[in-house]
């Protein structure tokens, strides 16, 4: 389940409240970023 | 054969010079296997838990790898595990990297710094590699000249082990391998 | 931040950076830190030299902090 956080207001938001349109239901901003999900990373260092 | 060892300690490695007594190709042959073939531990995976920190998680893995791991490993499959957890603000140092069974050799490099509310977590694995494959397992830098009949070396450790050590554990190597050559010239000759 | 072996001959040289720092903002002359501290090769001096660090103490890295939305 994708989240995403508002770049004006913060909150974050899930997914299946947005109904595909980009904008913050709290304060209608229209910028949203992907919220990192919560796994575990594998990185090689090299 | 090995005469005039002087031991110089310096804040980033300890400085090894000696005189060989033998030929220019020899002393060739030792100072690329110390480059490159003595195993050495570095962090080759990264666990990421939590990174909110200001510099991707493949740009810190790569840093950390670069970190000198201390000791000499016996066997190719020994993993040391290193922990590390970190809330800002303050800067992350390698002496941050805790572990039971290893240790970092300098514990004052700088990885990253962290602002307010920012966290890292991680875990980390080294494993025991050589310096042919990747250079952050690469345990010394050398060089040689020669002066009259004598070959004057130069040997930069990083803090991985003694250069002794390294010049020890070279010797092995190039042992096992003229070893390894004339039981191969033997089945031939049958 | 400060490259933690040097591009060239790969010594770790920011094992020695904080004590670079703190001296440099001090005011003393780059040359005679980095010959008390040991640091011989021109390799690993120019990774000093050319790493840029205002009056107080501020390099890149603490611009790309103030600019991260988290």
């Amino acid at each position: 389940m994708a989240e995403y956080r508002c770049l004006n207001c913060g909150k974050i938001i899930p997914a299946s409240e947005l109904n595909l349109k980009a904008k913050c239901p709290y304060c209608s901003h229209k910028i949203l970023v992907k919220v990192r999900p919560k796994v575990v990373k594998k990185v090689i260092a090299r | 054969m090995i005469s005039d060892m002087r031991k110089e300690k310096t804040r980033i490695g300890d400085i090894l010079r000696f005189k060989l007594k033998g030929s220019i190709p020899f002393a060739n042959a030792i100072r690329r296997i110390m480059i490159s073939e003595v195993p050495t531990y570095a962090i080759e995976y990264v666990y990421v838990y939590e990174n909110t920190s200001s510099m991707y998680d493949e740009l810190i893995a790569h840093r950390l790898a670069l970190i000198p791991i201390r000791g000499k490993p016996l066997s190719e499959n020994e993993v040391i595990t290193f922990v590390l957890d970190k809330e800002g603000p303050c800067t992350v140092y390698s002496g941050d990297l805790k572990s039971e069974t290893g240790e970092v050799a300098f514990k004052n490099i700088p990885v990253v710094k962290l602002k307010e509310g920012q966290r890292l977590k991680l875990e980390c694995e080294a494993v025991v590699g050589i310096g042919k494959v990747h250079a952050k397992w690469q345990p010394c830098n050398s060089a040689y000249r020669q002066i009259e009949e004598e070959v004057e070396f130069l040997v930069e450790s990083h803090g991985n082990m003694e250069p002794e050590e390294i010049l020890v554990s070279s010797i092995e190597i190039l042992k096992d391998k003229a070893e390894r050559v004339l039981k191969e010239l033997e089945t031939l000759e049958e | 931040m400060f490259p933690i072996r040097c591009f060239s001959c790969g010594a770790v040289i920011s094992a020695v950076y904080e004590e670079y720092r703190s001296r440099l903002l001090k005011g003393e002359n780059p040359k005679d830190i980095l010959d008390d501290l040991g640091i011989k090769k021109y390799c690993c001096r120019r990774m000093f030299i050319s790493h840029r660090i205002d009056e107080e103490g501020r390099e890149i890295f603490d611009d790309m902090m103030e600019h991260d939305s988290y």
